[in-house]
C-alpha cells in the first residue's frame, strides 16, 4: 500500500504498538484458555479450572469431541404409552407406540433440508448417557442446601423435553384424553465390525423404562 | 476476500437454518415449544445466559424476534452495514440456539464462536451491497490512527478464526486417539451405520468395505492432528483446503450434517488467498455458458457472488 510508506509520528507509532501487543496478549490467552477448555483432562486443566471456566462460561463454551473417544454403536429411539382419561373408561393404559422411526424416517427422506426435529430426543438421550454406559443416568436430587452440578441440570432438561416430546407423540396419538405419559428408551446394540456384513444380528435390544409423567401442552 | 467470503458462506447458512426449520419453528422453539418455557428460562439464569426469545411467551413476540432473527440474517449475508450486522446476527442466533440446546452441534457452536470473531473484521470489504464504493474510497491515502487499528483488529480477527478451526481439529484428535474404535480403525463404520447418522442404501457400500473403513478412520484422525501444520506453507495450505472440503462433504452427505459442514468450511475459505478466488472466478467464467445453461439466466452481480464462493 502506498500508504504504508507514509512517515508516522512518534506517537502513533507507539499507539499502534500498543494496541498490537494488547491485541496479541488477549488472543494468547483467549486460545490458551479455549484449548484447555476444551483439551482431554491433564494436569494443566485441572489445575487452571476455574480460572478457564469463568472466563469460557457461557459465551465461549465449546465441545470438539465430535464422536470420540467412543462413537456410538448403538441404535437408541424412544417407545411411548400414555394414560388415558376418557367418559367411559376413567384410567386406561395404551400400548407402547415407536417415537423414533418416523422421525427418522422423515428425516432420510429429505437429507439436506431436513427440520431438527428428529435431533429433540436424540439429544436428549445423549445428554443421559444411553448408549455409552449401561444405563441411563438421570438426575439426582441434589442434597439439601446444596447446589446441583451442571451436569445434574443438563439431565434434568433432557428429562423434561423428552417428556414434551413423549406428550406431543401421544396428544398425535391418542388425542386431548391423554392425563401421563411415560417413556421407554430402547437401546439397540449394533454388530461388531466383523458381523456387519451378517443378515441376522441376535443382540437384544435393552429397555429402560423412565417413570410416568404428567402430559405437558406443546406445540407440534 | 476470503473473510467476505466466510461472511457470505456463514449468512448463507444461518438462512439456510432458519428456513429449513421454518415449519417446525413453532415446536423447536415457539411459546410452548419442546423445551418448555419455564425450563427454558431457568436454563438461562443457570448458566449464565441470555435470549431474546425469554424476555416474553407470548405468541406474537415470537413470531416477531424469529422473523427478525431471519431478516438479520439475510441482511448480514448480503454484507449490509458487515459490522453492525454482525454484532446483531450474532445476538439472535445466541438467542435461538439457547432457546433449544438439544438441536444444536459443532456447527451451531463454531458460527456463534466466529460471529464474536468477525465483528472486529472488516467483512463487507468485498462479495456486500456497496462493497465497490466503499474500496474506492478506502484507496485514498488519508488513513489515521483509527484505520491502522482497525488494520490490527483485522488481522487479529482472521487469525483468531483460524486459530478455532484448529483448535476444534486438534481436540477433535486429541479425543479420537483415545478411543479404542478409533485405535482399531472401526469408528467410521458405527458412526456411518448408527441409524442416527445413516445413509440407508448407501452407507453400507461403504462401511462393506474394509479398505474404505480403516483408511478413513485413520486418515480422519491424521488430518485433524495434522490440519495446523498443514497451514504453515502455502502449498500444503491449499492441501488442507481441499482434504477438508472432501472430508465435509463426505459428512454432509453421508451423516446428514450439512449445516455442521458448511460452517466449518466457511471458516476455511480464510485460507484461501484473493488470487485463488480471482482465479477460481477466472476458471468459472471459462465454463460461464455450461452454467448459465445449468442455472438458467441470473443477473451478473448474483453470479459473480455464487462463483467466487465456490474456489475450486
Amino acid at each position: 500500500m502506498d500508504d504504508s510508506r507514509r512517515p508516522v509520528g512518534l506517537r502513533t507509532r507507539w499507539a499502534l504498538a500498543a494496541v498490537t501487543a494488547v491485541t496479541a496478549v488477549v488472543l494468547v490467552w483467549h486460545f490458551t484458555a479455549t484449548f484447555l477448555s476444551v483439551a482431554p483432562v491433564n494436569p494443566l486443566t485441572l489445575r487452571l479450572n476455574r480460572l478457564v471456566d469463568g472466563y469460557t462460561r457461557p459465551f465461549f463454551v465449546q465441545n470438539w469431541k465430535l464422536f470420540a473417544p467412543n462413537p456410538l454403536t448403538a441404535d437408541r429411539g424412544i417407545l411411548v404409552r400414555a394414560r388415558l382419561r376418557t367418559l367411559r373408561r376413567p384410567d386406561r393404559m395404551t400400548a407402547f407406540v415407536d417415537a423414533t422411526t418416523p422421525q427418522l424416517d422423515r428425516l432420510h427422506a429429505n437429507r439436506f433440508f431436513a427440520s431438527r426435529r428428529a435431533r429433540v430426543h436424540l439429544g436428549a438421550l445423549s445428554a443421559l448417557n444411553i448408549g455409552d454406559g449401561p444405563a441411563l443416568q438421570l438426575p439426582r436430587k441434589a442434597p439439601r442446601g446444596q447446589e446441583t452440578t451442571g451436569q445434574d441440570n443438563l439431565r434434568r432438561r433432557a428429562v423434561t423435553v423428552l417428556q414434551a416430546e413423549a406428550s406431543t407423540v401421544a396428544s398425535a396419538e391418542w388425542g386431548s384424553a391423554v392425563r401421563q405419559v411415560q417413556i421407554r428408551v430402547v437401546s439397540h446394540d449394533l454388530p461388531p465390525f466383523s458381523q456387519r456384513k451378517a443378515a441376522h444380528w441376535g443382540a437384544r435390544a435393552k429397555y429402560q423404562d423412565l417413570p410416568w409423567m404428567p402430559y405437558l401442552t406443546v406445540n407440534p | 476476500m476470503g473473510v467476505a467470503a466466510a461472511r457470505l458462506s456463514l449468512g448463507a447458512v444461518s438462512v439456510w437454518l432458519y428456513a429449513e426449520n421454518y415449519s417446525s419453528r413453532d415446536h423447536l422453539w415457539g411459546p410452548h415449544a419442546v423445551f418448555p418455557f419455564n425450563s427454558f428460562v431457568r436454563a438461562l439464569r443457570q448458566d449464565g445466559s441470555y435470549s431474546l426469545y425469554a424476555l416474553s411467551q407470548s405468541r406474537l413476540w415470537f413470531t416477531v424476534v424469529f422473523h427478525l432473527g431471519m431478516g438479520v440474517a439475510v441482511l448480514f449475508m448480503i454484507g449490509w452495514r458487515s459490522r453492525v450486522m454482525t454484532v446483531v446476527h450474532y445476538v439472535f442466533m445466541w438467542s435461538l440456539f439457547h432457546r433449544n440446546l438439544f438441536i444444536l452441534d459443532g456447527g451451531d457452536n463454531l458460527l456463534v464462536l466466529v460471529l464474536v470473531y468477525l465483528m472486529f473484521a472488516d467483512s463487507g470489504h468485498y462479495f456486500a451491497l456497496g462493497a465497490r464504493e466503499r474500496r474506492e474510497r478506502a484507496n485514498r491515502p488519508s488513513h489515521g490512527l483509527a484505520w491502522r487499528i482497525g488494520t490490527i483488529a483485522h488481522n487479529a480477527a482472521i487469525a483468531a478464526i483460524v486459530a478455532q478451526v484448529c483448535i476444534v481439529y486438534v481436540a477433535a484428535a486429541l479425543f479420537k486417539v483415545q478411543g479404542p474404535l478409533w485405535q482399531n480403525g472401526t469408528a467410521l463404520y458405527y458412526i456411518m451405520r448408527v441409524q442416527d447418522f445413516t445413509w440407508p442404501g448407501w452407507s453400507q457400500h461403504f462401511y462393506g468395505s474394509a479398505w474404505l473403513v480403516a483408511v478413513g478412520t485413520y486418515g480422519t484422525i491424521l488430518f485433524q492432528a495434522a490440519f495446523p501444520f498443514l497451514l504453515l506453507r502455502r502449498v500444503t495450505r491449499n492441501w488442507a483446503f481441499v482434504g477438508a472440503l472432501g472430508m465435509h462433504a463426505g459428512i454432509a452427505l453421508f451423516m446428514h450434517l450439512l449445516t455442521f459442514s458448511w460452517v466449518v468450511v466457511s471458516c476455511e475459505l480464510l485460507l484461501l488467498e484473493d488470487r485463488d478466488f480471482r482465479r477460481a472466478w477466472k476458471r468459472l467464467q471459462r465454463v460461464q455458458p455450461l452454467l448459465r445453461l445449468r442455472i438458467g439466466v441470473r443477473s451478473r452481480p448474483q453470479l459473480t457472488k455464487q462463483a467466487e464462493r465456490r474456489p475450486l
